[in-house]
């Protein structure tokens, strides 16, 4: 039977002994889409829950979904990375990360949805998969190249649309910060799944393919793709020259979401340590580079973290930048030159430039940050008042407290994600689009479309009022969690959606339809939005299966705590009692039990996963 | 003067939208390698090329057509492949001066004709869903 939507074919890679094999996606789409739904299936099949990310029994799973490689708006080439996370803390546990670009099209035109690697390489190789074909090749000749030179490498030999992922030295010396990159910016960044790469001895993956993705049904399809593109949050008048130095970050996004402030491109600026003329882009975080002087030097230490591969976030939002880990330390003197071994500098380009090379390398002190910024205080004894890391090893993310995220109220519904999930959560489809309405002039929609918008959606405008405190807070938790459960797996960017509100509608009103409708013209499997968001759900649950599996406790999920004990920028505080009544109600809510924070075995059941809740069950977790 | 496609490559911002709306379009399917409008980003340079028919006034691929299969449609003011009479002998991919790659006028193994843009009968898809105006469909009048 012919299938639309999915390829149809998972591949299999055993680093170890070599071998490749195939097995049908559709065993897993029916019951969990793509993206992070099927790799959460995967991996509570197939990794062993004591291992460590760097053991060859680890896998690294790198799956796409329906919409990838197709025309819906920024679905393109985004895709899922997951398996155990060395970045996580104190322990290394199960996570996803995600990546825009081409790479994950190009897979599909290649031939497979997905592919799960296990294993370690004796020397280093990498993939090489051409149409239906795939290939472990010798890596030696690239082993130690940076990401850039890697891809130019791989283009050389494969053509200029052969596309790449790949770690540069960070992920080959097992750098927990490490980063799966690809193009000149797109990047899997949380986790640190470029080390697990590293640990396989895996370099690279390059594909190239010449197949599509069928569409069952594409005049419906079509008039989706533009209806999703206008619908979404484009401003209704976008400058003029935006398009000059704005790029999209990855195939098919035709929406104009990402302002000119988050997405640059610069052309030929030349180094201030290599005097070499760098052409790259700065996007989301890694703009905070370009505060570092001369600028062209802060640009050239945001170049040489793509190039090395190293996660921006962790450096800009934790050790220096937003996070201030290191300025703070320094400037009270708790973290010395002499713990550094080096002149600090901290405003300085070329100083950030030394340190990410340290970092790369495990030199000096780089070998202790190269643990990323919890463990580096660990290592040092000292610094831990000053981390910017909320909990499980993840720096500050529209939190509500270091940078301009959401504000009191909302960072309670921040704090309860956070609470619950395997890294940061990522909250802006609630915390950011409302705190735009109700905190900054000339917001897309009114407080009473806002309140209209909350009782359609959560079921009570309590859930977005600013007047409101902790009621009604863990529904529009649920209701984001299951949602970006469904926009991971399908996938979607979830800076767009869900489309909650719109700029251009009549009412304010987005339409959250839009998933469910793309998914099943695009699949011909008509689901609606109850429906997808019940699969986000059971994909909710089975990750937290996993992290129960791994040891996970509601005492793991109150370590948020003393994060959001500390005042806000308006000097609110998380009220401690008020919080532990909220996290029972989510437990309740979402059929877990409020001592353990584990989901009842009921609950796993309704959502059709049986055969997790026998397994926890035979691990005596009732 | 015929009625064409324009790209303008500072304006592209790269997401190749266009590609996956022809193919979608065109043949029900995404799929770049389908696709009548092509657009190569290069990341590391920062630059961008587009291949689209450019509606020739001396159209070299018209008169290397030995079926007479390449005609102007009237309405869109375009020349287009009629594929029933199309026998996919090449002759016009290999004389399109601007087929370089052949990402202009390329065989469709699928259909057994070679195809090239045809502006959509007049409304032409790359250019409904490209949200910066780097495509833009200029009308002969």
């Amino acid at each position: 039977m012919k299938i639309h939507g999915w390829i149809g074919k998972i591949l299999w890679v055993n680093l170890t002994d070599g071998k490749l094999t195939e097995s049908d996606t559709t065993k897993y789409a029916r019951n969990f889409i793509g993206g992070r739904g099927i790799a959460a299936r995967v991996a509570w099949d197939e990794i062993p829950p004591e291992a460590d990310a760097f053991d060859p029994e680890n896998r690294l799973i790198i799956m796409t979904g329906p919409l990838n490689g197709t025309s819906a708006p920024t679905s393109g080439g985004r895709v899922t990375f997951a398996g155990i996370a060395p970045q996580a803390y104190p322990k290394p546990h199960y996570t996803r990360s995600n990546m825009g670009g081409y790479w994950g099209a190009e897979l599909k035109y290649a031939g497979y949805d997905g592919l799960i690697i296990e294993g370690k390489s004796c020397s280093p190789v990498y993939l090489w998969i051409k149409d239906g074909e795939a290939e472990i090749k010798d890596g030696q000749e690239i082993w130690g190249l940076d990401t850039f030179a890697t891809q130019k490498r791989l283009m050389k030999q494969y053509g200029k649309t052969a596309q790449s992922i790949c770690i540069g030295p960070a992920g080959e010396n097992l750098v927990r910060i490490a980063t799966v990159q690809s193009g000149i910016e797109n990047a899997a960044g949380q986790g640190g799944f470029g080390a697990v790469m590293g640990s396989k001895n895996l370099k690279a993956v390059a594909v190239r393919g010449s197949g599509g993705v069928p569409i069952a049904r594409p005049e419906e399809f079509k008039e989706l793709c533009k209806y999703a593109s206008s619908v979404a949050h484009p401003p209704k008048e976008p400058p003029r020259d935006h398009a000059l130095t704005h790029k999209a970050c990855g195939m098919s996004c035709s929406t104009l979401e990402c302002g000119a402030g988050h997405a640059r491109i610069f052309k030929k600026v030349k180094g201030k340590v290599h005097p070499i003329l760098y052409t790259g882009a700065v996007q989301c975080a890694s703009p905070a580079y370009l505060r570092f002087r001369p600028w062209e030097a802060g640009f050239e230490a945001a170049q040489l973290a793509n190039r090395y591969g190293i996660n921006h976030w962790e450096i800009v939002l934790g050790l220096t930048g937003t996070g201030r880990w290191l300025d703070l330390c320094y400037k009270e003197g708790i973290i010395t030159e002499k713990d550094l071994a080096m002149n600090v500098d901290l405003d300085s380009g070329k100083f950030w430039c030394e340190i990410l090379r340290k970092i790369a390398y495990k030199d000096g002190i780089g070998k202790i940050f190269a643990e990323g910024v919890p463990r580096a205080a660990d290592i040092l004894g000292k610094g831990k008042e000053h981390l910017p890391h909320v909990a499980h090893g993840y720096e500050t993310h529209w939190d509500g407290h270091l940078f301009g995220g959401p504000r009191y109220p909302y960072w309670i519904v921040a704090a309860l994600q956070w609470a619950m999930d395997s890294r940061d959560p990522l909250i802006h489809c609630y915390a950011e689009e409302i705190t735009y309405w109700t905190s900054r002039p000339g917001s897309p929609v009114s407080i009473e479309q806002l309140k209209a918008i909350g009782k359609r959606l959560y079921g009570s405008e309590l859930a977005v009022d600013p007047e409101s405190n902790y009621e009604y807070k863990a529904q529009p938790t649920i209701w984001h969690q299951n949602r970006l459960a469904v926009d991971d797996s399908v996938p979607v960017c979830e800076e767009i959606f869900p489309t909650i509100y719109s700029r251009t509608s009549s009412d304010g009103f987005g339409d959250t339809s839009l998933e469910s409708k793309l998914f099943s013209a695009a699949t011909g499997v008509d689901m609606t939005e109850e429906e997808l968001d019940k699969v986000g759900d059971r994909i909710y649950n089975l990750e937290r299966a996993i992290m129960v599996r791994e040891g996970r406790t509601r005492r793991v999920d109150e370590t948020v705590i003393p994060y959001f004990e500390k005042p806000d920028r308006a000097g609110i505080r998380l009220d401690v009692t008020k919080f532990r009544a909220l996290m029972d109600e989510f437990y309740n809510i979402r059929g877990w039990d409020p001592a353990t924070g584990w989901p009842k075995r009921e609950k796993l059941v309704e959502l059709g996963l049986k055969d997790v809740a026998d397994e926890l069950a035979r691990m005596k977790h009732w | 003067m015929r009625s064409r496609i324009t790209f303008n490559s500072e304006r592209c911002i790269w997401c190749r939208s266009c590609e996956l709306m022809c193919s979608l379009h065109h043949e029900g399917e995404c799929s770049p390698s389908l696709a009548r409008i092509r657009v190569f980003p290069d990341l590391f340079e920062a630059e961008v090329e587009g291949y689209v028919c450019r509606q020739c006034e001396e159209p070299e691929c018209l008169h290397a057509c030995p079926m007479g299969a390449i005609r102007m449609n009237p309405e869109t003011r375009s020349y287009v492949i009629s594929e029933d009479q199309c026998t996919a002998c090449g002759l016009c991919a290999e004389a399109c001066p601007h087929n370089v790659g052949n990402n202009v006028i390329f065989f469709n193994p699928a259909r057994n004709v070679y195809v090239k843009c045809d502006l959509c009968s007049g409304n032409p898809q790359c250019v409904a869903i490209c949200p910066t105006e780097a495509l833009k469909l200029v009308v002969s009048r």
